[in-house]
């Protein structure tokens, strides 16, 4: 008997038709750049008004002039506990909806009218998922990779490029620790949180979209958890229970040290949380997919 | 040889010939059952016909012929293969289900050589010649969302037949295309058919199920009748 017999399909089986059908995956989100014009825009937006909200704030001649990090920092920094400006939640939103919506085609268009073409030509629900769920994660860091430059664009028409943050958080008497981040580590920590955030958003969207055989209910879904994440902090609520809630790891400003009141909801958590949602979600999908009905358009006989 | 099981008996002697088994085939979907009990052969190098009002379950059936719906009970075997058992979709399928999908920017050949490149057994000349088959310019370099709704249902065919498959299923090939359109694919298939592939088409249309099959089945209300021969042999006459 081959001794390897016994192994997952998945590690015995070429891999070709994985990175192939991934081209037809990344024709389907390019072809939605619209909504990634959009985002751009609104990011660049954004980081404009970060900037000229800093310089409003820090009108005292004698502190230290904000640099674009402090900018970036709360571009990206999402509604703290407490926060309920409808702006910052607004902006933090809109970002999920720009990537649902540009990833929204890669399965409501495979369910609709493509299904049966790219998994007859790849021939295993294991690798089509596989290529779905890898279309997500790439798509997820090369949005994040655009936005974050066209925030620096943005914000870098109103401050001053800087490779250390200043000491305007501390003089706000807001997110000590910032302080003493340098931009190189306030951009790691937001692409990382970011993409992986994403990640786990585009998964959950991508798998109830295929339950419910409709798209809306993936944005739906995904946009309902990030409204509890928000609502959750209004009162300040400083229960640490709150970090195990999904979305709430993708909002920066409530992670330990810029949050001194959940003193154990660090990065690091948010990003090993987030890893292990995907590798759930990503066995979701095989499970569901085994038994899963390609029905193809509504008006299949 | 002793045959110790009567079960196997229409397996060793339609092994050869009999391309498409499906058995006793069952569906529900959403409390409606789309699939009752369908029983179908379908031997190789033969054009089946299936004809039925819109709903009555005949993409379906399709559908769980190609691996895409997994029936409740019953059974669909592909030259031999137990479909969901000894394999996840027939190996050698072309099909053409509920109209073509298609990346709308890129241009009918572009279309192709992505979708063909998932398991690159043909080349670039290959698609060229399928899509001159079903009457398209493989040099026009037009968008599919500039093409016509029968050029779509011509690049949808070609599509289907570009890796020459030994079983093709077409759902309506031909329900965008004017008469010499539809009279273009009817000959091709008769050309595949002569070359030995098996192909079921589905059809409302019983004057082109009539004029193109060897066998003709009538669906209603996801059940399956042999008696349609009969009804259509005036159309055929």
């Amino acid at each position: 008997m081959n001794r390897y017999s016994a192994l997952p399909p998945l590690l015995t089986q070429s891999w070709r038709p994985l990175t192939n059908q991934m081209k037809w995956h990344f024709a389907f989100v390019t072809q939605q750049r619209g909504w990634l014009l959009s985002a751009i825009a609104f990011h660049f937006l954004s980081g404009l008004l970060s900037g000229r909200q800093i310089l409003a704030l820090n009108s005292s001649p004698y502190s230290q002039p904000p640099t674009i990090g402090d900018g970036l920092f709360l571009a990206f920094s999402g509604p703290s506990l407490g926060n309920s400006n409808l702006v910052i939640l607004l902006a933090w939103m809109l970002n999920k909806v720009f990537f649902m919506m540009l990833i929204g085609g890669l399965v409501n268009r495979q369910l609709g009218e493509h299904d049966y073409v790219v998994m007859l030509m790849v021939r295993s629900r294991r690798i089509w998922w596989l290529g779905i769920a890898t279309t997500v994660i790439i798509t997820a860091i090369g949005y994040v990779s655009v936005t974050v430059v066209a925030t620096l664009a943005g914000i870098s028409t109103q401050l001053s490029w800087y490779s250390e943050l200043s000491s305007f958080f501390v003089e706000q008497g807001v997110w000590q620790a910032a302080s003493a981040m340098s931009l190189a580590q306030v951009t790691a920590a937001i692409f990382s949180l970011t993409v992986s955030s994403l990640a786990v958003a585009g998964l959950i969207q991508t798998l109830v979209a295929l339950h419910t055989h409709r798209t809306i209910w993936g944005i739906f879904t995904v946009l309902t958890l990030a409204l509890i994440a928000w609502i959750i902090g209004l009162e300040n609520n400083a229960q640490s229970w709150q970090q195990w809630l999904p979305e709430v790891q993708s909002i920066l400003s409530r992670h330990s040290p810029f949050e001194p009141r959940l003193p154990n909801f660090t990065l690091n958590m948010s990003l090993a949380y987030n890893a292990i949602s995907i590798l759930s979600l990503a066995l979701a999908g095989f499970l569901l997919l085994r038994t899963f009905d390609f029905l193809g358009a509504q008006d299949d006989d | 040889m002793t045959i110790n099981n009567m079960n196997d008996i229409p397996v060793l002697i339609n092994a050869s010939i009999t391309a498409v088994a499906v058995k006793a085939v069952s569906k529900k979907l959403r409390g409606h059952q789309v699939l009752n009990d369908i029983e179908l052969l379908v031997n190789v190098g033969e054009i089946t016909g299936i004809y039925g009002p819109n709903g009555s379950g005949k993409t379906m059936l399709l559908r769980a012929i190609s691996g895409l719906v997994l029936p409740d009970t019953g059974t669909v075997s592909v030259f031999g293969q137990h479909v969901g058992r000894d394999t996840e979709f027939p190996q050698d399928l072309g099909a053409l289900i509920s109209g073509p999908g298609f990346i709308l920017e890129y241009d009918g050949l572009r279309n192709l050589e992505l979708l063909a490149s998932i398991r690159n057994l043909i080349s670039k000349v290959d698609i060229q010649k399928a899509i001159e088959l079903v009457g398209l310019d493989p040099n026009d370099r037009r968008p599919v969302k500039a093409y016509s709704t029968g050029m779509r249902q011509r690049l949808g065919i070609a599509q289907a037949i570009m890796e020459n498959p030994k079983l093709l299923l077409l759902d309506e090939p031909t329900s965008a295309l004017d008469p010499d359109g539809a009279k273009h694919i009817h000959d091709l298939l008769r050309g595949l058919r002569d070359r030995d592939t098996t192909i079921i088409i589905v059809s409302h249309n019983q004057t082109e199920i009539g004029i193109l099959c060897n066998h003709i089945y009538r669906m209603q209300s996801g059940s399956l009748y042999d008696d349609a021969l009969n009804s259509l042999s005036n159309i055929q006459s």
